[in-house]
């Protein structure tokens, strides 16, 4: 049973609502909106840009590598013992994971070590994945953490557990910000960031309007790749940035939100997407409302699906790297360092390239070759 | 009498709606054009599908928590059976089967096993995201065959199809609901669940019924986006239980069951829809959405309440007698030891 | 007043999911009973058994709380942004806390004054606080807090601090249900909410505090999250008031007769905390995990039901 109210209070609060649904809607304009000179909030303490990684700043810790022995040649490199390795990722739903663990499952087969996949039920759950790890470290049957953090600012505290409880950490994709690491391999999100702007201005001839799509908010690969985009922009000052939202690496989001903007944006050149599930989403727009090949545009992660886009014309670009080979190198620094090598380089990041139409075909045989692409 | 009072409640909230297209086409024009209008129904279709039949699930007292789950695991079977080269019309028929099979289980254990709607549904949750998972391993499906694409982007007379799909369901449910008996019990149901029984409906075959229609629909809601979408994926359930929910609390169906219904429903999604669909359009950050879905559903029920007291001005208010407890929404009940089981 | 007599009955059918996941996670990996992990499942069940216990108290006037996902949300954030203003410790706690009890206030001001559903208003304020939450820290985590206040997210003696802290406040607000008069008007409110109005007991004020309750033990949680994890984030805790309404369904709380209370909540905190601990233990893949939770908890409420319907047939 509800409540017995007078009918003087209903009215009231009919009229209050009345006018917090008109205020709803015209509040939010006066509010900071998503604008291209987005900051993180001020409550979160703002660090000191270092050169090259965009304006976050990694106090990441690379680990003092005791190892003496020479490292052997990849050819002929096998592990000692039987090691094991825990590979953790995200979820368990993006396609990106899935390239990621074979290459650590062919590097695993290759040098004798065993691989246990871990990753949240709940996709891209923080406190789920942080119990996995703890876990981990109470079992302490897992001589090496692969691991990509779901947040990378968050799980610190975290990594400096795994620290205390000497276990290595071989941290990919989503570069920790702080607590000890033996070796980071991945991308340079902000160089990629600048990458695609850099192809797209030519493609602009320098002008024009653009819309940006970001990843999740707070999510290391979405920001760095915004920060790039952002800072490569500053040279183009006839590249006008007309709308700026994230979509949250989603295809679906993608397409409502595309679908919007369109609406209060009808004239865009291009729409540039911090990924690719994204950008096909925003394709799936296009071709609703009859721009298909009119709007160019670009995602990241050159997945499937995107190429067989590119090949078709319907996606203009996607920026290519190997998230196998960044799988695959991770288990195997973890191994030279189990065997007691000294690892040469603690960064390792992959090249990566713009695929367009040109160069498709051979981005695609390289998927076939690996096995993620039938 | 009923048809009188749901009346007031629809016009309540389809004033609330006006408002709010008013409002929202004041700041941002763009949002009047005939595109974007289109667009607006076309994105609210796949939420009212899925309130279709969460509102006839609310309607007799209960909850269904596996919506959501399910739209995703038809997505994932349909697409893992169309990418193995299995024709699209049967492979969207082996996913709305699949679904509509795991609403009969709901329905079974719910009716029959007599378990709490909320745990079971909650528990459905995650059986079908889990299988979702399984089916897609990992992968994003794409590249479906064009006639099944028809399902999503084509257009019938000039209307896009998930436009179509959503006025159907509509329609069929409303005529259901207040032009067939079977409409008459669910009602009286939950109005009076120890009333309905005692009078003779078979309530058990009722509960099952609407719960084998509500995974039926969250079948079809997953199988239109992804037809639209021409990918499947197992995180496409995300953030798509509670604004379908809101949807329908925002129509007007109450959580007593025995009031409310589709229109409300509609209105429920379009309000969600249209907010969003503004927001996007004055290029608000998504942050806002999130406190927005909150606000409007507690404002678009106050104003319910506006309406139903102007409705009762100086009626005295009687307590139902006899009705469940308002919050069970599926929630377990002490067996009543007063009527036996 | 039915004499209480011990019948096996009574016990929830969550107590013997319990034993049974124990013996067969035992069974798996002998090292999962190791102190070392019961300690670590300790630590991950404080939270919950915090909210569950707010969740029990509203779920026992027949009213129900969606909002605690993002209530901890909110009041984590507020929480560590005050820690990172080097604004000390204290006055951390004290703004989650005060933000977790403001927010409970509302909804049970909305759901007492506005007259609305609890399910309505809950899940209202869900949205919004996640929100709200999100536009605070624009998507980001509030991330390195003092190590003074991780003591007491991962402090020990003999168990974790935050799970002494759970166990307490459940201890308290079993007296308070047991030995007060509120205790008694909760129980009222829910048993029969006319004739406790009628009997001249303030319902608004009193239900009104028992959502602001639940909206403190959030912020409790949210504290005990925050600690533990030295991070904060608006969506950390999406998803948890399912669990917890689960935890005190299982737990063999119910309307009506007012049956049920703190003691089933935590054998239902206890059975969710070692499901998740022990599959993820077992090493389970994640994939698998996720329709076998569904299946646990699908059986856990059938035992449940079959335990309390042969109970309510022999009572007339």
């Amino acid at each position: 049973m509800t409540f017995v109210t007078s009918d003087k209070q209903r009215f009231l609060t009919t009229l209050v609502g009345l006018v917090l649904m008109v205020l709803m809607v015209a509040w939010p304009t006066t509010a900071p909106a998503a604008s291209a000179a987005d900051k993180t909030a001020p409550a979160v303490k703002a660090p000191a840009p270092t050169a090259g990684s965009g304006t976050v700043d990694f106090k990441v810790r690379y680990a003092n590598i005791k190892g003496t022995k020479a490292p052997v040649a990849e050819a002929s490199l096998k592990a000692d013992k039987k090691y094991k390795v825990a590979f953790m990722v995200k979820n368990v739903v993006n396609p990106f994971w899935k390239a990621a663990r074979k290459g650590g499952d062919d590097a695993a087969a290759k040098y004798g070590v065993t691989v246990a996949h871990y990753a949240p039920t709940q996709a891209d759950n923080v406190p789920e994945q942080t119990r996995l790890v703890e876990d981990i470290i109470v079992k302490k049957d897992a001589d090496a953490l692969v691991w990509a953090p779901v947040d990378f600012r968050a799980q610190v505290a975290l990594a400096e557990k795994a620290n205390t409880a000497k276990l290595p950490i071989f941290n990919f994709n989503s570069k920790l910000a702080g607590g000890e690491i033996v070796t980071f391999a991945g991308t340079d999100d902000f160089a990629m960031g600048k990458g695609i702007i850099d192809y797209m201005q030519k493609v602009l001839n320098q002008k024009g309007n653009i819309i940006i799509l970001d990843g999740v908010p707070g999510a290391t690969t979405a920001e760095l790749r915004k920060q790039g985009m952002l800072e490569e922009l500053k040279k183009y000052p006839n590249i006008k940035v007309v709308a700026h939202q994230t979509a949250n690496w989603s295809r679906a989001e993608a397409l409502r939100v595309t679908e919007n903007l369109l609406q209060s944006q009808p004239n865009v050149e291009a729409i540039v997407c911090a990924n690719d599930e994204m950008a096909l989403g925003a394709v799936a727009a296009l071709d609703s409302a009859g721009k298909a090949g009119k709007v160019k545009v670009t995602g990241v992660d050159s997945t499937p699906d995107a190429l067989v886009a590119v090949k078709e014309g319907k996606l203009f670009a996607s920026v290519d790297y190997s998230a196998y080979v960044i799988g695959y190198k991770s288990v195997e620094f973890a191994v030279r360092y189990l065997n007691g090598e000294k690892i040469p380089e603690q960064i390792y990041l992959v090249d990566y390239r713009i695929v367009d139409k040109t160069n498709v075909d051979d981005a695609i045989a390289n998927r076939k070759k690996i096995g993620v692409m039938k | 009498m009923i048809d009188i009072r749901q009346l007031l409640f629809s016009l309540s909230r389809v004033l609330a709606l006006l408002v709010l297209c008013a409002a929202v086409a004041v700041v941002a024009p763009a949002f009047l054009s005939s595109q974007n209008l289109v667009n607006v129904l076309r994105q609210a279709s796949l939420m009212i599908i899925l309130a279709t039949g969460l509102t006839a699930v609310i309607l007799t007292g209960g909850i269904d928590l596996s919506v959501a789950s399910l739209l995703a695991l038809a997505a994932c079977f349909s697409g893992m059976l169309m990418t193995e080269g299995i024709p699209w019309y049967l492979a969207a028929l082996a996913a709305l089967g699949l679904t509509t099979f795991c609403g009969l289980i709901n329905g079974l254990m719910i009716a029959v096993v007599r378990l709490p709607a909320f745990i079971v549904t909650y528990g459905m949750l995650w059986i079908a995201q889990g299988f979702a998972v399984l089916v897609a391993s990992s992968e994003v499906f794409y590249g479906f065959p064009p006639p099944f694409l028809f399902l999503g982007r084509g257009y019938l007379f000039g209307i896009p199809m998930p436009i179509v799909f959503m006025t159907l369901v509509a329609a069929a449910a409303w005529t259901l609901l207040h032009r067939t008996p079977l409409g008459r019990e669910i009602y009286a149901m939950g109005a009076n669940p120890d009333a309905a029984r005692l009078s003779g409906i078979d309530v058990k075959t009722n509960l099952i019924k609407v719960y084998t229609a509500s995974g039926f629909l969250a079948g079809l809601a997953g199988l239109i986006l992804t037809a639209r979408m021409n990918a499947a994926s197992a995180e496409v359930s995300a953030d798509q239980l509670l604004p379908a929910v809101a949807a329908v609390v925002i129509g007007g169906t109450s959580l007593f069951g025995g009031e409310g219904g589709i229109r409300g429903t509609v209105v429920g999604s379009l309000i969600m829809t249209v907010l969003i669909n503004g927001m996007n359009l004055l290029n608000i950050s998504p942050f806002w959405q999130l406190t927005a879905q909150g606000t409007v559903v507690i404002v678009a029920v106050l104003l319910d309440q506006g309406a139903r007291a102007l409705e009762r001005r100086g009626e005295k208010r009687r307590p139902k007698v006899g009705s469940r407890p308002e919050a069970s929404v599926g929630l377990p009940v002490e067996p009543t030891s007063a009527v036996s089981n | 007043m039915r004499h209480r007599r011990f019948d096996y009955r009574r016990i929830p059918g969550a107590a013997y999911i319990l034993v049974a996941q124990v013996i067969i996670f035992g069974l798996i990996d002998g090292r999962w009973l190791s102190p070392a992990n019961l300690l670590n499942v300790a630590y991950q069940m404080a939270p919950l058994l915090a909210v569950s216990v707010g969740a029990t108290v509203v779920i026992l006037t027949e009213g129900i709380d969606l909002s605690p996902g993002g209530i901890i949300g909110l009041a984590g954030v507020v929480a560590a942004m005050v820690l990172q203003s080097d604004m000390g410790i204290g006055l951390s706690i004290l703004s989650g806390l005060a933000t977790g009890a403001a927010i409970g206030a509302l909804n049970g001001l909305v759901i007492t004054v506005g007259g609305i559903p609890p399910f309505v208003a809950t899940l209202g304020t869900l949205g919004i606080t996640q929100g709200v939450g999100l536009v605070l820290t624009q998507g980001a985590s509030v991330a390195g807090l003092s190590s003074d206040f991780q003591y007491i997210g991962q402090g020990i003696i003999g168990l974790p601090v935050n799970f002494w802290i759970a166990l307490a406040v459940m201890a308290l607000f079993m007296v308070i249900l047991k030995r007060t008069s509120f205790g008694t008007y909760v129980y009222a409110m829910g048993g029969n909410r006319e004739a406790t109005a009628y009997a001249g007991i303030n319902v608004k004020g009193n239900l009104t505090l028992v959502y602001t309750i639940g909206g403190l033990l959030s912020g409790v949680a949210a504290i005990l999250m925050a600690a533990h994890d030295n991070a904060a984030h608006p969506r950390f805790a999406v998803g948890i008031e399912f669990d917890a309404i689960a935890a005190v369904i299982l737990g063999g709380t119910t309307f009506d007769k007012g049956r049920g209370g703190l003691w089933g909540t935590l054998v239902g905190v206890a059975t969710i905390a070692f499901l998740r601990n022990g599959l993820n233990f077992s090493g389970m893949h994640a994939t698998w995990q996720i329709p076998v939770i569904g299946i646990v908890i699908i059986g856990a409420i059938a035992v449940n039901e079959m335990m309390q319907r042969s109970l309510a047939r022999e009572v007339v």
